[in-house]
C-alpha cells in the first residue's frame, strides 16, 4: 500500500556498480526485477529494504524519505531465498516475531496469516521439518504479519522444484491482489518474471536497461539484449525477428541446417544454424519443421520483424 | 538443566560471604586468629598451639608450602599485604634477603632478652632494631646411613671436594639452594670452602656434582624423607645414603624410642654451616599484636626444650635444655664453614646465579 | 555507535587485568642470551619434552583414531566418551592416578613384588604426557577422518590403489591438517608443562621453562629471570598457536564434511587385531584413574570409604586447610570463573570470527598456556595507587578467580568461534525487516542460536577452573585453598602418615566425579561434528 520513488540511487562495492537508478513503483503495483547474476537486482531489492545504504540518490516510500533509515525502521518486508526462517523456534513463533517485536498481540494475526498460505495447524511445528515449499509459505506468512506497505522477495522460489514453484507463485499473485500490497520481486527467471510482474524492469550489469509492461516488452523489445533475455525474438543481422515469424524450408541445397526439433505438445520449436553460424530459434504448428541435421531454407515474415535500434 | 543456573547463583552467594576481596585498610574480621607462614618440615606439633590458645586466646593458622627460601619469596612477593601474620623459618642467611625487602616489623619482646646476643646479631634491622627473634640453631651438615655404607663396605668421604667426585656424587641427595635455606647454607659453606683453592672454585664444586649424577631435591622434606636411604616417608624413593641435613638429625630416631640411630654426621672441614631460624612479625600483618603475642610464647624455657625436640634442634634461651641423644649421637661439627653477613649480602645473587649456571646443564 | 560499548568492557577488563600485569611483568625481562647455557638447557628441555609428548601421542593415538574414525560399532559412542575422560582431567588427578599405580607404593609394584624407578624420572613424565594427549589426537584425528568422504578411498580403489597405497597417497594427505593440529596442541601441553614435572619428575633436573620461570619467581623471587624465561617461553607458544590456528582454519577448509553414518563402516574381521589394541589403549588411558579412586578405598582401615569420611570431617591438621573449604572454595572459583570467563570468550571470539588466524592465535592459545606468567603478573602489578585510592588484591581470593578466568576464556573462544562463524547472516536481516532493533535481535535471536556452544564454554571454563593448579600455588592463601592445592600438598607430605595418600586419593576421585559430571553434561549438548572441542 505504498508508492515506492527511487531517484538516482547508486551503491559501489570492490567488485560491482550499481548505477544510479531512478524507478517509480506505483502503488499496489508487482514489480519483477529481471536479469542475469550480478546484474545488481538483488542489490537494488536490498537498498529498497534498508539492509545497504545507497551512496547516492534517494529513497522514497510513500513520497517519505527513507533513505537514512534503517530496515528496523522502513516496515518494508523481505521474503528470502532460503527462508531465512528462525530455527529455535516454531512456526507460530516465527510468523509473530514481527508483531512481538513492536509488542503487539499476535495469536489472531498468526492464525489469520496460516489460513492464508494454506498451512492452518502448522503452528507448533518445528522449521526444521518443513519441507521447501512450506519453509517459504511460512516465510511470507512471516513477512506479512506487521501488514508492511512494501513486500519484497529475493528470489523466494529459487530453491523449489518445478511444479512447486508453479503453485507458489500462484499463491505469491493471489495473496498480493487480495490484500492491495506493493511487491517487487527479484529473479532471474523469465518465465516466472512473465507470469508475476505488472511491470518488468530488465537489469544488466548494474543499470536498468528497459522497463515496462512485459507484453509490451515482449512485443517491442527495444534493445537486443532484452530480446534475447525475454525469449522475445532473435537478433539476425540487426533485426528483431520473433521466432514464431522463421520459415523453414527443406532443400538440399539450402545453407541452413536443422540443428534440433522439440515437440512441446500444440506446437513445435526448431534450432536452426544459419549460413553464417549463428544459430536461431524457430516456433510453429506441429509439423512445421525438417527433421534434425536436414539442409534447409531459412526465411522470415517481413511484416512482424522489427529494425533493431540498439 | 534447569538445576544449573540455579546452582551457579547459589555457588555465586556462597562465595561473596566469606571471600570478599580485601583492601588494606579493612579492620580484620577475626583479630582473635594468628596466621603463621612456615616451610612444609615444620616440626611444631599441635599441642603447643593448643598450649598457646588456652593461654591467649588466640587460634593458630599455619600455612606451610616449600622450604623457607620459598616461604621468604613469598612474604617478598605479598609485600604490603601479607598472607600471615608471623614468619617462621628464616635463618641467618636468608635474613638478608628479608631485610633487603622490609618484610619484617621489627618486635623485640622481653622474653628475648634471655637469647644471647651472637644468635640476635644477625636478624638486626637499622637502629639495631630486632627483625626476627630467634627460635633455635643448628648446624646444616652432612648426615651418610651408617647401615647403608656397612653393608657397602664403602669407605667415607674425608673432603667436601670428594662429595662432587664419582664416588659419592651418584649417592648424595642436597637441597636446591634456591628454595631450601639448608640448601643455601651449604652453597655458602661451599662457597667458603672453596675460596682460596687455586683452580677450583664453588662453581666447579657443583658442576662436577651435577655431571656426576649428584641429586638436589626442592626441599628438605623431599630429600631427607623421600630419598635418604633412612627417609620416613613411606612411598619415597630411599635411594642415596648421603643427605644434607642438620647435626642433630642422627639423634632422632633414640630421641623418640625408635631404636638406635640409623644415620650419622658426616664432619668434613668447612662442609657444614652455622643456622639460627627465627620468626618475625610481617609488616602490615593483619594481627600484629597476635604475632608478638605468639614470640614470646616461644621464648618460654618449656616451649623452646619442647620445640627444641620436635624440630631436632638446639633453643636458644639460655636455661633451656638440649635433648641428651644430641651429646652420644649428635656432637657439633668441628669447623663449619663461615661468611661474614655482609659479604653474604653483597654476594648472594651472584652465588645462586653461579649456582645455577654451574648444574643447569643438566 | 553500533557495538562499541560492549566492545569497551570486556576490552578494558581484559587491558587492565591481562595486558598491564603481563606487560608489567616481562618488562623486567632481559636478553635470554645474557642468561648463558642455563636458559639455553631450559629451552631445550622444554622442546624436547614438547615433541617427545606430541610423538608418544600421535604413536598412541593413531590406532584409536583409526578404530573410531572408521568403523561403527556397538559401544562406539561410550569408547569415544571414556577416550576423552583423561585429558579432562585436573593434572593432579592423573599424577597421582599414577602414582598409586606406578609409584612407590602402587599396585604395580604390589602386583610384581619389587620396586622399579618410577617417580622422580622422566619416564613417569612420559607416562603422563602420553595419557593427557592421546586422547587428543583420538579425538581431533578420530573426528575428523570420521567425517571423511569414504568415496575418495573407493574411487582410488577402482583405480587399482591397495590399502597401504589408500592410506598413504588419499587418506593421510586429507587428514594432515588434523594430525598436525593435534601434534601441535600435544607439543605445546609438553612444552608448558609445569604440574606434571612438579608432581611426577625431577623439578630441578627435569625443568622446563614453566618450571623454571616459577622457582626462580617464588622460589627465589629472582623477577628480571624469571620473566626473561617467561618472554622466551611466551614467544615460542604463540608460534605454536600460530601455527594451530593456521591448521585449524586448513582442516575446517579442506572439504565438506560428510555424515558420520555416511564416513563409518563396520569392523571387519581383518581388523579385529588393530581394534584389539585399540581397545588395549583405551583401557591402560584409564587405569591411573581407576587406580586413584581403587586406592581412595584401600585405607589403612581395611575397604571402605572411611579416607572420605575423613576427608569431609577433617578439620585440617595443623599443616593444611580443611579438605571440605578446599572444595567449596573450587566450586566457588569455578562458579565465577564461568560467569567471567563466559561473556569474554564470548565477545572474543566475535572479535576473532572476524579476523585472520593471526588474532586468532593472539587472543586464544598463549593465554590459556602460562598460568604462571599470569599469576606473577598479576602479583607484580599490585597495589595500585589512583590518587588517594589504592586498590591491592594480592589479599584476595578475587586474584585467584581472576587467573582462572583469564586462563579459562580462551577455551570459551573457541568453543563459541566456530559456530559463530557458521551463523547465517540472513536471520539477523530478516528480524531486521521485521522490525527488530538490535538488542532486540541479540536477545530473541542471536542469543538463542548460541546458546548451546556458549554452555559448552561454560562447561569448559568450569572444569578449567576445577583443575587449576599452578595459580593457586603461586597465589597460595588459606582463603584460596582450591582442591588441587590442596592434593598437591597431600602428594608432597612426606610424613609417615597411612592415611595421608588415601585421602589425597580420596580427593582426586571428588575432583574425578565432579569433572565427570561436568564433562557428562558437555557430551549431552553439542552436536558431533567435526573439528575442534
Amino acid at each position: 500500500m505504498a508508492r515506492i520513488d527511487l531517484q538516482g540511487v547508486a551503491r559501489t562495492y570492490d567488485d560491482f556498480a550499481l548505477q544510479p537508478t531512478t524507478l517509480s513503483l506505483p502503488d499496489r503495483s508487482f514489480t519483477v526485477l529481471l536479469g542475469p547474476s550480478g546484474s545488481g537486482k538483488s542489490t537494488l531489492l536490498r537498498l529498497v529494504a534498508g539492509l545497504e545504504r545507497p551512496d547516492a540518490g534517494r529513497i522514497l516510500l510513500n513520497g517519505r524519505d527513507v533513505t537514512e533509515a534503517p530496515a528496523e525502521a522502513r516496515g518494508v518486508g523481505l521474503v528470502f531465498q532460503e527462508g531465512a526462517l528462525f530455527p529455535h523456534l516454531d512456526v507460530a513463533a516465527n510468523v509473530a516475531f514481527g508483531l512481538r517485536v513492536r509488542g503487539e498481540p499476535a495469536r489472531e494475526r498468526v492464525e489469520e496469516l496460516l489460513r492464508l498460505v494454506g498451512l492452518e495447524g502448522f503452528g507448533k511445528r518445528r522449521v526444521a521439518r518443513l519441507s521447501g515449499g512450506e519453509r517459504q509459505r511460512v516465510a511470507l506468512a512471516r513477512a506479512l504479519a506487521p501488514r508492511p506497505a512494501v513486500v519484497l522477495y529475493d528470489e523466494p522460489l529459487a530453491s523449489l522444484d518445478r511444479a512447486l514453484r508453479e503453485d507458489l507463485r500462484e499463491a505469491l499473485r493471489r495473496i498480493h491482489d487480495e490484500a492491495g500490497l506493493t511487491s517487487v520481486l527479484v529473479t532471474h527467471d523469465r518465465d516466472e518474471a512473465l507470469a508475476l510482474a505488472d511491470r518488468l524492469v530488465l537489469m544488466r550489469e548494474g543499470a536498468v536497461v528497459e522497463e515496462g509492461e512485459p507484453r509490451a516488452l515482449f512485443r517491442g523489445p527495444r534493445t537486443a539484449f532484452t530480446a534475447r533475455f525475454l525469449g522475445a525474438a532473435n537478433v539476425v543481422d540487426g533485426w528483431l525477428v520473433p521466432p514464431d515469424a522463421v520459415r523453414v524450408e527443406a532443400d538440399p541445397q539450402g545453407d541452413a541446417r536443422v540443428v534440433a526439433r522439440r515437440f512441446a505438445g500444440f506446437h513445435e520449436e526448431a534450432r536452426v544454424r544459419l549460413a553464417s553460424g549463428q544459430e536461431i530459434d524457430a516456433r510453429g504448428p506441429v509439423g512445421s519443421f525438417p527433421a534434425p541435421g536436414s539442409p534447409c531454407r531459412v526465411a522470415w515474415d517481413l511484416a512482424r520483424a522489427k529494425r533493431l535500434s540498439a | 538443566m534447569r538445576i544449573l543456573p540455579l546452582l551457579l547463583v547459589a555457588l555465586l552467594l556462597a562465595g561473596c560471604s566469606t571471600s570478599a576481596p580485601r583492601t588494606a585498610s579493612t579492620t580484620p574480621a577475626a583479630s582473635n586468629e594468628v596466621t603463621l607462614l612456615t616451610y612444609s618440615a615444620f616440626g611444631l606439633n599441635k599441642s603447643i598451639f593448643d598450649d598457646f590458645t588456652n593461654l591467649t586466646g588466640y587460634k593458630v593458622t599455619v600455612l606451610a608450602q616449600g622450604d623457607a627460601g620459598e616461604v621468604v619469596s613469598r612474604a617478598i612477593a605479598s609485600k604490603d599485604a601479607p598472607v600471615a601474620d608471623a614468619l617462621f623459618g628464616v635463618d641467618n642467611a636468608l635474613i638478608h634477603r628479608a631485610r633487603e625487602a622490609g618484610i619484617f616489623q621489627p618486635y623485640e619482646g622481653r622474653a628475648s632478652a634471655y637469647v644471647a646476643e651472637r644468635y640476635k646479631a644477625p636478624f638486626r634491622g637499622d637502629n639495631d632494631t630486632l627483625l626476627a627473634t630467634p627460635f633455635d640453631y643448628g648446624y646444616v651438615e652432612l648426615n651418610y646411613d651408617t647401615q647403608w655404607f656397612h653393608d657397602h663396605n664403602l669407605s667415607l668421604p674425608t673432603d667436601l671436594r670428594q662429595i662432587a667426585g664419582a664416588t659419592y656424587a651418584p649417592l648424595t641427595v642436597v637441597e636446591s639452594p634456591q628454595t631450601s635455606s639448608p640448601g643455601f647454607a651449604f652453597l655458602l659453606a661451599t662457597v667458603a670452602r672453596f675460596n682460596g683453592t687455586p683452580g677450583y672454585s664453588y662453581k666447579d664444586f657443583w658442576s662436577d656434582y651435577a655431571k656426576n649424577g649428584g641429586k638436589v631435591a626442592t626441599s628438605w622434606d623431599q630429600a631427607y624423607g623421600d630419598v635418604f636411604t633412612q627417609g620416613y616417608d613411606t612411598t619415597g624413593s630411599h635411594d642415596r645414603p648421603i643427605v644434607l641435613s642438620y647435626s642433630t638429625s642422627p639423634a632422632y630416631n633414640p630421641m623418640n624410642g625408635y631404636g638406635n640411630a640409623t644415620s650419622a654426621d658426616l664432619d668434613v672441614r668447612q662442609g657444614s654451616w652455622f643456622q639460627v631460624e627465627a620468626i618475625g612479625v610481617l609488616a602490615h600483618a593483619k594481627n600484629p599484636k597476635g604475632a608478638e603475642a605468639l614470640i614470646d610464647y616461644l621464648m618460654a624455657t618449656d616451649v623452646q626444650e619442647k620445640g627444641a625436640f620436635q624440630q631436632v634442634e638446639y633453643p636458644v634461651v639460655a636455661g633451656a635444655n638440649a635433648p641428651d641423644a644430641y651429646l652420644t649421637y649428635a656432637p657439633e661439627p668441628l669447623e663449619p664453614a663461615y661468611l661474614p653477613g655482609d659479604q653474604v649480602d653483597a654476594h648472594r645473587e651472584e652465588w645462586l646465579a653461579g649456582w645455577r649456571d654451574a648444574t643447569g646443564q643438566a | 555507535m553500533r557495538r562499541s560499548w560492549t566492545w569497551l568492557l570486556p576490552a578494558a577488563f581484559l587491558l587492565v587485568f591481562l595486558a598491564w600485569p603481563l606487560l608489567s611483568f616481562l618488562r623486567l625481562a632481559g636478553p635470554p642470551a645474557a642468561l648463558g647455557p642455563w636458559a639455553r638447557g631450559r629451552l631445550a628441555a622444554s622442546l624436547q619434552l614438547g615433541a617427545l609428548t606430541a610423538l608418544l601421542a600421535l604413536l598412541f593415538g593413531m590406532p584409536l583414531a583409526w578404530l573410531l574414525g572408521r568403523h561403527r560399532f556397538r559401544g562406539r559412542k561410550l569408547l569415544r566418551a571414556l577416550v576423552t575422560v583423561p585429558f579432562v582431567m585436573p593434572v593432579v588427578v592423573v599424577a597421582g592416578g599414577l602414582l598409586a599405580l606406578l609409584g612407590p607404593r602402587g599396585y604395580a609394584l604390589r602386583l610384581l613384588g619389587h620396586g622399579f624407578p618410577f617417580a622422580g624420572t622422566y619416564a613417569a613424565l612420559l607416562v603422563a604426557h602420553a595419557v593427557y594427549n592421546v586422547p587428543l589426537v583420538v579425538r581431533l584425528v578420530g573426528d575428523a577422518w570420521a567425517h571423511l568422504d569414504p568415496r575418495l578411498e573407493d574411487a582410488a580403489a577402482t583405480l587399482g590403489a591397495g590399502p597401504w597405497t589408500r592410506l598413504r597417497r588419499v587418506t593421510l594427505p586429507r587428514l594432515a591438517p588434523a594430525l598436525a593440529a593435534a601434534a601441535t596442541l600435544a607439543f605445546l601441553f609438553g612444552f608448558t608443562a609445569f604440574g606434571t614435572v612438579l608432581l611426577l619428575a625431577d623439578p630441578v633436573k627435569h625443568a622446563t621453562l614453566e618450571v623454571a620461570v616459577y622457582t626462580e619467581g617464588i622460589g627465589v623471587f629472582d623477577l628480571p629471570v624469571a620473566a626473561t624465561l617467561a618472554l622466551l617461553q611466551l614467544v615460542f607458544t604463540f608460534l605454536a598457536a600460530l601455527a594451530y590456528a593456521w591448521l585449524e582454519r586448513r582442516a575446517a577448509a579442506q572439504e565438506r564434511p560428510v555424515d558420520e553414518a555416511t564416513a563409518l563402516a563396520p569392523l571387519s574381521a581383518a581388523s579385529r587385531p588393530l581394534a584389539a589394541l585399540g581397545f588395549l589403549v583405551a583401557a591402560l588411558l584409564l587405569l591411573p584413574l581407576l587406580a586413584a579412586a581403587v586406592r581412595a578405598l584401600d585405607t589403612p582401615a581395611g575397604w571402605g570409604l572411611d579416607a572420605f569420611l575423613r576427608v569431609f570431617h577433617d578439620q585440617g591438621a595443623l599443616l593444611y586447610v580443611p579438605p571440605l573449604r578446599a572444595l567449596r572454595n573450587s566450586l566457588v572459583f569455578a562458579a565465577w570463573t564461568v560467569v567471567l570467563a563466559v561473556p569474554l570468550g564470548a565477545l572474543a571470539a566475535r572479535a576473532a570470527a572476524r579476523s585472520g588466524p593471526l588474532v586468532d592465535a593472539a587472543w586464544m592459545l598463549p593465554l590459556g598456556a602460562s598460568a604462571v606468567t599470569l599469576s606473577l603478573g598479576l602479583l607484580v602489578v599490585f597495589p595500585w595507587r589512583v590518587g588517594p585510592w589504592s586498590l591491592d588484591l594480592r589479599a584476595s581470593a578475587a586474584l585467584l578467580v581472576l587467573v582462572h578466568a583469564l586462563v579459562a576464556f580462551p577455551f570459551v573462544a573457541r568453543a563459541v568461534t566456530g559456530p559463530l562463524r557458521a551463523r547465517d547472516p540472513a536471520l539477523g536481516e530478516a528480524a531486521r525487516t521485521l522490525g527488530a532493533a538490535r538488542w532486540q535481535r541479540l536477545l530473541w535471536i542471536d542469543l538463542p542460536l548460541l546458546s548451546p556452544a556458549l554452555l559448552v564454554g561454560a562447561v569448559l571454563a568450569a572444569s578449567v577452573s576445577l583443575g587449576e593448579f599452578a595459580g593457586a600455588l603461586i597465589l597460595l592463601r588459606p582463603e584460596n585453598a582450591t582442591v588441587p592445592a590442596e592434593m598437591f600438598r597431600y602428594l608432597g607430605e612426606t610424613k609417615p602418615d597411612p592415611w595421608l595418600f588415601p585421602e589425597a586419593m580420596a580427593l582426586a576421585t571428588l575432583l574425578m566425579l565432579l569433572d565427570v559430571a561436568v564433562f557428562a553434561a558437555l557430551e549431552r549438548l553439542r552436536p558431533g561434528r567435526a573439528g575442534g572441542f
